[in-house]
């Protein structure tokens, strides 16, 4: 009888294994090889990107758009989380796996341009019709005069302010079309601030990134963070009176919540919108993941927008941290051309309904400015301001948002580690950028032999 | 009860009562954020929950707005295969180092251990080659077949046959049983503890893998929970709340296995340290 149960529960598990274990079946891998759209011959294009694109309901909505409108192409979507985006992608690179078109941040697509993971696009533009040097607005050559990035977004920068914090501490808005200095800044900040009550009040929020402490520093320097021969340059006096200035807020002024503090509470980002904050720096993000979504984000009180504080020098013009998301070839994909249709398209039709503006010239913008103003019609806030601050004056000065050449992930990292130590009283501002440009250099060098 | 009792009794319950806090504290939290919105998670003063504002949306967006069901399935089909194959593996693994014995054992059983202290980094790359040229990329089986053979359950399994008494099995020799037979038949029902110990550790130790199923896996109705708990991030930062609700409904087939195992497991827990 034993041997009977035995026998069943033995081919019940066999059962079970062949027929649940999952393996992508009734799929074909690509079928052809090499770029071709003629007739009757498909390809399949492996798109890796991270899960907030490839998971949303829009972005399934637009592959079927797309593949009705090419029927020869089909794509194949990896949707990985962004904390380990990087290590799967470099995995699936470095192993030879065939991947057609992949998503990256500033930092992460110039790594993988240091890795000689990429393939130039300049060639195979020409063959999708895709003028790489007039299609994106200002957009240069990203290395050797050869254009490795297919840009999709990039942050439009701007204050956002608590409109109830201005109003109980007696502060008039900022001027919606003239950005404040960062000193003036700091002294609104300062006027904000109520500590005394159950609920602190802080009149600066900030993320411990770090363009919120030398992001000033590079609209000074036109973001300069490598010297001409490539080395780290954070060392320099405008990147010192950027984070002096933080320091002034966070610790004399006591504006700002104390970077231990807040590292130790883990902050989120988003901790911004509950209320008990005056203003922030932020980028359009703010507006897609928590202005407009008032039943995740509920609140009592209205929010403000207006231009990016900028240094005393810069007074009067309208300046913006550029980073710029991007798609890119790797070497080893087998369809280029489709892979960069897929791009084309990927911007044209689907990155609007992320609620990013594409850097694509060709697209619309108006419909994207009309929905936003529409969203944000219960703060008060007009089609105007929404125009003029998301992405819509032509006149903004761009400059870098973050180190993006030599080791860009290890500048980051390295400057946030120690950077704390300045703002905690443990080390002088000198000490520790000396201590960053001393570990980032060795990092390039590293780089450099590679 | 005398006074020295009194107070030594007093100091072992905070004690206790500390060590329990330690332990339930991120169950309480994880639960709390669950309830919240994204921008109340990090407020301070801490509020366990918003009794006039409990978000349950969280959950029902879990349930209805994500593919929870598919990964719960894949997780649990995942574990189930791979402990079951484990089990019979390492079973029989110990079975042959610590019982039987053969020419080189030893020295195959040492270059064995040895592969424990490779890091795991180490072979990704070459197992994710590997799989992709058998074509065991992107399936179930690239988890499931290095889960089924380990080295540390098959050493636990040794240890325990080591002292196996040798009479049972030769007098199951005696009445002509062959060694596979007699392995089914008279071994392998007195490991029953130890592979409930065994089957137990692994249930939660492949439940909470992470790395393999991020890296061999592409397709998304192939993920599992913990791949799953990680959709809940943006580049900019994660939604913590949302991620706590799958958290929450994530753990009750976890704390299930274990309610209905808790009273074996430690039985086997206490038994296994009394024979030490």
């Amino acid at each position: 009888m034993n041997g009977k149960w035995s026998l069943l529960a033995v081919t019940a598990m066999m059962a079970f294994t062949l027929t649940a274990c999952g393996g992508k079946s009734g799929e074909p891998a690509s079928q052809t090889s090499g770029g071709s759209e003629a007739q009757g011959e498909t390809v399949t294009l492996k798109f890796l990107n991270i899960s907030e694109y490839l998971d949303s309901a829009e972005f399934k909505a637009f592959l079927e758009r797309f593949e009705a409108k090419y029927p020869n192409i089909k794509v194949d979507p990896v949707s990985v989380p962004h904390e380990q985006y990087i290590n799967k992608r470099n995995i699936m690179l470095a192993s030879g796996e065939q991947v057609d078109l992949i998503w990256g941040n500033g930092v992460e697509q110039f790594d993988a341009i240091n890795k000689n993971f990429l393939m130039p696009l300049d060639d195979v533009a020409k063959e999708a019709d895709i003028d790489m040097s007039a299609d994106f607005g200002d957009f240069k050559p990203d290395k050797d005069g050869k254009y490795y990035r297919f840009p999709i977004q990039q942050n439009n920068w701007m204050l956002y302010y608590n409109k109830k914090v201005f109003d109980d501490a007696g502060v008039p808005y900022p001027d919606p079309k003239v950005p404040m200095t960062w000193d003036e800044m700091a002294e609104v900040a300062q006027k904000l601030t109520n500590l005394s009550g159950k609920d602190k009040v802080y009149g600066m929020f900030y993320n411990n990134w770090g363009m919120y402490f030398y992001g000033y520093g590079s609209q000074l320097n036109n973001g300069k963070f490598y010297t001409d021969d490539g080395k780290v340059n954070i060392d320099a006096p405008e990147f010192k009176r950027s984070l002096e200035w933080m320091n002034d807020v966070m610790n004399v002024r006591k504006a700002a919540m104390p970077i231990a503090e807040l590292i130790q509470n883990n902050t989120d980002f988003l901790s911004y919108w509950n209320g008990n904050y005056g203003m922030v720096v932020g980028a359009q993000w703010y507006a897609q993941l928590a202005a407009t979504k008032k039943e995740q984000f509920p609140r009592d009180w209205k929010a403000g927008i207006a231009p990016m504080p900028v240094p005393a020098e810069m007074a009067g013009k309208h300046m913006n941290w550029s980073s710029i998301d991007s798609l890119a070839i790797p070497k080893n994909a087998k369809h280029p051309k489709e892979s960069l249709i897929l791009a084309k398209e990927y911007v044209s039709d689907y990155t609007l309904s992320t609620g990013a503006l594409p850097m694509y010239t060709k697209v619309t913008k108006d419909k994207y400015f009309e929905n936003l103003a529409d969203a944000l019609k219960d703060d008060d806030i007009t089609l105007e301001q929404v125009t003029y601050l998301f992405g819509g004056d032509p006149d903004v000065v761009n400059v870098e948002e973050k180190p993006v050449l030599g080791a860009p992930q290890e500048y980051e990292s390295t400057f946030l580690d120690l950077i704390s130590q300045y703002y905690t009283g443990a080390e002088t501002v000198d000490a520790v950028l000396e201590q960053v440009k001393v570990k980032v250099d060795n990092a390039i060098e590293e780089q450099s032999k590679q | 009860m005398p006074l020295g009792s009194n107070i030594r009794y007093t100091v072992r319950s905070v004690v206790y009562l500390l060590v329990g806090l330690v332990f339930i504290t991120p169950l309480l939290w994880m639960i709390s954020t669950s309830l919240k919105f994204e921008h109340q998670v990090f407020e301070r003063p801490f509020v366990f929950i918003h009794w006039d504002a409990v978000n349950w949306n969280n959950y029902s967006h879990v349930l209805t707005g994500t593919d929870f069901p598919v990964w719960l399935w894949n997780s649990v089909f995942v574990v189930i295969v791979s402990v079951v194959f484990r089990l019979l593996l390492s079973a029989l693994g110990g079975y042959a180092f610590g019982f039987l014995k053969f020419r080189y054992s030893d020295g195959i059983f040492f270059a064995f251990l040895a592969a424990m202290f490779i890091p795991y980094q180490l072979t990704l790359l070459p197992q994710f080659i590997s799989f992709r040229f058998i074509g065991l990329l992107d399936s179930h089986w690239a988890l499931i077949l290095p889960n089924i053979v380990d080295v540390l359950s098959i050493f636990l399994m040794r240890q325990f046959f080591l002292s196996f008494p040798k009479e049972l099995v030769h007098a199951a020799y005696l009445e002509g049983s062959g060694v596979f037979r007699s392995f089914v038949r008279v071994a392998l029902p007195l490991a029953a503890t130890p592979l409930l110990t065994l089957g137990l550790l692994s249930f939660f130790m492949i439940w909470d893998q992470y790395f393999q199923p991020l890296i061999f896996l592409h397709s998304k109705e192939l993920y599992t929970i913990p791949i799953g708990l990680q959709s809940f991030q943006t580049q900019f930062g994660k939604q913590y709340a949302m991620q706590m609700a799958l958290a929450c409904l994530a753990i009750i087939p976890v704390l299930g296995v274990f309610l209905a195992l808790q009273k074996r497991f430690v039985e086997s827990i206490v038994s296994s340290g009394l024979k030490g």
